[in-house]
């Protein structure tokens, strides 16, 4: 079984400590990514799913933050026990992030023909010219239009959604394992999102890259993500293969989720099932399941035990939910 | 749905900005075409979606009908009345209170010192619609209420809310004069997804309740069709399709329009798997120095796939034209619209 696992990571708890107190921003969460799969993680904001990606790349600042507990096993080996320097080596090789931001990985003062080619003169002890063959190439596979022209100018000189091309240029120049793209098209257009998403499928499929995809947008998942994890607090409320998840959620925040998003193809004008209440102030989550204060189907006992983890149809979908809205299996232990 | 007579005509509107060189000698080197030429109307009760991608002009638009740009071209008529004939604020005033406009970052103009409670009051006092104190409190509180908000928070400070409830603030407080029309520009994008829904619930139960009617502009063209009746596209600047908001999915005649169908992700694998994808190429143009002849042409797909109307894309702008469903695109100047529908 380990063999096409790339990334098992195990009951994860990272902790920051502020004014109000210790954060738990990802508390207890696991998942198993395979080799060439995408997984996508949605949740509200502050639900954790950056800190969830930081973590992988060991990029959570300390203080305040730090990884309080569980495993990350990347190819079987735990990422938060290996060297420093071992991981340098893994973050530009095999594993690389993009973010929403591209000017976070991009230097402003540096060409990107330049930025660019360091990464492969750096990893992988290519010549220049060599780095710069490789470099142009993988501009033009991104989508750069006349990619030698522009090869030598600044990122400020490209638009928005170039810029996040060449940013995904730079992370996949090593052909990594592992793509950590965390809200890569939060800030484009849909119609360069459109371009970019099938940029990373075109990748995924040539590469053979796993992905991690981080979104707000339950459509964009739908049409990339093999698995979804869907967080709520910090914590697991639900994990399943794409279409069981959309077709027959088991946890109630996972359903108020989709029955709240306006799709385009909706035939007529109907009224959305909003979820009633706000998001949750970390600092000050209920005992329980922390999705008690805004849940339609919560009894007594939510508010007192968080909820073990059910599967559903098989350990492939589970849930946190003590009255989940589909039969689960049989009870196992948390 | 409409009525024959229409709220608000817009023609032909145009806004654009200089750009200016020189410190001591300013002359204007260019021009932004921010809105180049726009023409639709919105009847009473009726909910206007207008999308389009970042910089076409959207919020431009908005603000141009409400008079917060005073337009470079063309005509506003608000309920008969020629706004962009009015000269000055003084003329304007008294139709600015029917007027109103909700913004997506309800926290950017939200006045951090101000209590809530004095945010929502200010266009009462402004348009010396509350005599009293005590009125004005309970007229105040009345419309927390109705926008969901706990009346005892009113002597609290913007701060002090999440994103969702400073969204419902900036609702109360444009409600306050009980405007007619409202520019929603942006609501619910800055917003979580389980938020989302909560706002737009809200501005369509107001909608029934005080009869307003809406220009709900976004981005994203999933919430504006939930939300509209109808729904002009725009692309750099003009409005190229308009039509009610099933037809404009059911049968989208503009390219560019249905590129945008195309490119909007629905929530349901299945449907995901199969879709056909158009992936437009290239990025939008500079309004500053838009394409000659349709605006699209230098990413437009039927270009390419027309040679015969290849060279008037490059060359002749196309016009707005169709009934109820219209359409700014030379393949549809040659056969009836509706036939080349199909
Ligand atoms: N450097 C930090 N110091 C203190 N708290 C932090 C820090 N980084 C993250 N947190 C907290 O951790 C929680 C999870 O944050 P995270 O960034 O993972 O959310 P997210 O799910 O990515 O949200 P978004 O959709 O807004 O990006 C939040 O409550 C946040 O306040
Ligand atoms: N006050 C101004 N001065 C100069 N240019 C402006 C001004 N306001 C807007 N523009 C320009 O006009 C164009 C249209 O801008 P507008 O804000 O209307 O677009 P939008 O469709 O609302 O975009 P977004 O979706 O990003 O909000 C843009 O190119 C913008 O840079
Ligand atoms: S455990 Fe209870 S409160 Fe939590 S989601 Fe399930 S039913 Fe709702
Ligand atoms: S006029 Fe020509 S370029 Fe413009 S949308 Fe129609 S076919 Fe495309
Ligand atoms: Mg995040
Ligand atoms: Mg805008």
């Amino acid at each position: 079984m380990s063999d096409d696992i790339l990334l098992s990571v195990e009951d994860l708890e990272v902790h920051f400590k502020t004014e109000g107190g210790i954060v738990k921003a990802v508390d207890g969460v696991s998942f198993q990514l395979k080799r060439g799969e995408t997984l996508g993680i949605v949740g509200e904001s502050g639900s954790g799913k950056s800190v969830t990606c930081n973590s992988i790349m060991r990029l959570i600042p300390s203080p305040p933050g730090r990884i309080a507990g569980g495993r990350i096993l990347f190819e079987g080996r735990d990422l938060r026990t290996i060297p420093q320097k071992e991981m340098l080596r893994l973050r530009g090789n095999e594993i690389s992030m993009i973010f929403q931001d591209p000017m976070t990985s991009l230097n402003p003062f540096l060409k990107v023909s330049r930025q660019l080619t360091e990464v492969l003169e750096l990893h992988q002890r290519m010549t220049g010219q060599q780095a710069r063959k490789v470099a142009l190439e993988m501009l033009e596979l991104v989508g750069i239009p006349d990619p030698s022209r522009r090869f030598d100018q600044y990122p400020h000189q490209f638009s928005g959604g170039m810029r996040q091309r060449v940013m995904i240029a730079m992370a996949l120049l090593c052909k990594p394992k592992l793509l950590i793209a965390d809200e890569p098209t939060t800030a484009l257009d849909v119609t360069i999102q459109a371009q970019i998403l099938e940029l990373i499928r075109d990748l995924k499929e040539k590469v053979g890259t796993s992905v991690i995809l981080v979104t707000h947008d339950l459509g964009v998942v739908a049409g990339m993500a093999d698995d979804l994890l869907v967080m709520y607090a910090g914590k697991v409320a639900e994990y399943a293969p794409a279409r069981p998840l959309f077709k027959t959620p088991a946890h109630p925040y996972t359903d108020g989720l989709l029955k709240s998003v306006p799709r385009l193809d909706e035939m007529e004008h109907t009224r959305l099932q909003s979820i009633r209440g706000l998001p949750p102030i970390v600092t000050k989550l209920p005992p329980g399941c922390p999705f008690r204060p805004r849940c339609d189907y919560a009894t007594e006992v939510c508010g007192q035990d968080y909820p073990a983890r059910r599967s559903f149809g098989g350990p492939a979908h589970f849930a946190h939910c003590h009255h989940p809205l589909q039969t689960p299996d049989e009870e196992v232990k948390a | 749905m409409s009525d024959p007579k229409p709220l608000l005509v817009v023609d032909d509107l145009k806004m654009h900005f200089p750009i200016y060189k020189g410190a001591l000698l300013r002359r204007e080197v260019a021009r932004v075409r921010a809105v180049d030429g726009v023409s639709f109307e919105i009847y009473p009760g009726e909910t206007l979606g207008l999308v389009g991608e970042s910089g076409c002009g959207k919020s431009t638009t908005g603000r141009a009908l409400l008079q917060l740009y005073r337009p470079t071209g063309g005509k506003v008529v608000f309920d008969g009345v020629e706004l962009t004939a009015l000269k000055g604020d003084k003329a304007l005033f008294p139709y600015r209170r029917h007027m109103q406009m909700i913004f997506q970052d309800p926290y950017a103009c939200l006045n951090p010192r101000m209590t809530v409670g004095d945010i929502i009051a200010e266009p009462l006092r402004t348009h010396g619609l509350t005599p009293d104190k005590g009125a004005m409190m309970e007229q105040v509180q009345a419309l927390m209420v109705r926008c969901g908000l706990n009346p005892q928070y009113v002597r609290r400070y913007p701060h002090e809310f999440s994103g969702g409830q400073r969204q419902r603030i900036g609702i109360a407080r444009a409600l306050a004069t009980s405007p007619r029309f409202i520019v929603c520009d942006e609501p619910i994008s800055a917003l979580d997804v389980s938020i989302q829904a909560q706002i737009m619930n809200l501005l369509q139960d107001l909608q029934q309740e005080m009869g307003l009617t809406y220009l709900f502009i976004a981005h994203d063209l999933a919430a504006v069709r939930h939300i509209s009746d109808r729904i002009a596209v725009m692309y750099l600047g003009k409005v190229v399709e308009i039509a009610d908001y099933a037809s404009l999915y059911a049968n989208p005649r503009h390219p560019y329009t249905r590129a945008l169908i195309s490119a909007v992700p629905i929530p349901d694998p299945e449907i995901e798997l199969t879709r056909e994808r158009i992936v437009l190429e290239g990025d939008v143009p500079s309004p500053i120095n838009p394409p000659t002849g349709c605006r699209f042409h230098t990413r437009c797909p039927a270009r390419r796939a027309h040679p015969e109307i290849a060279d008037r894309c490059v060359n002749e702008v196309p016009l707005l034209q169709g009934d109820d469903h219209r359409v700014a695109c030379h393949l549809y100047d040659i056969a009836e619209p509706r036939d080349r529908a199909a």
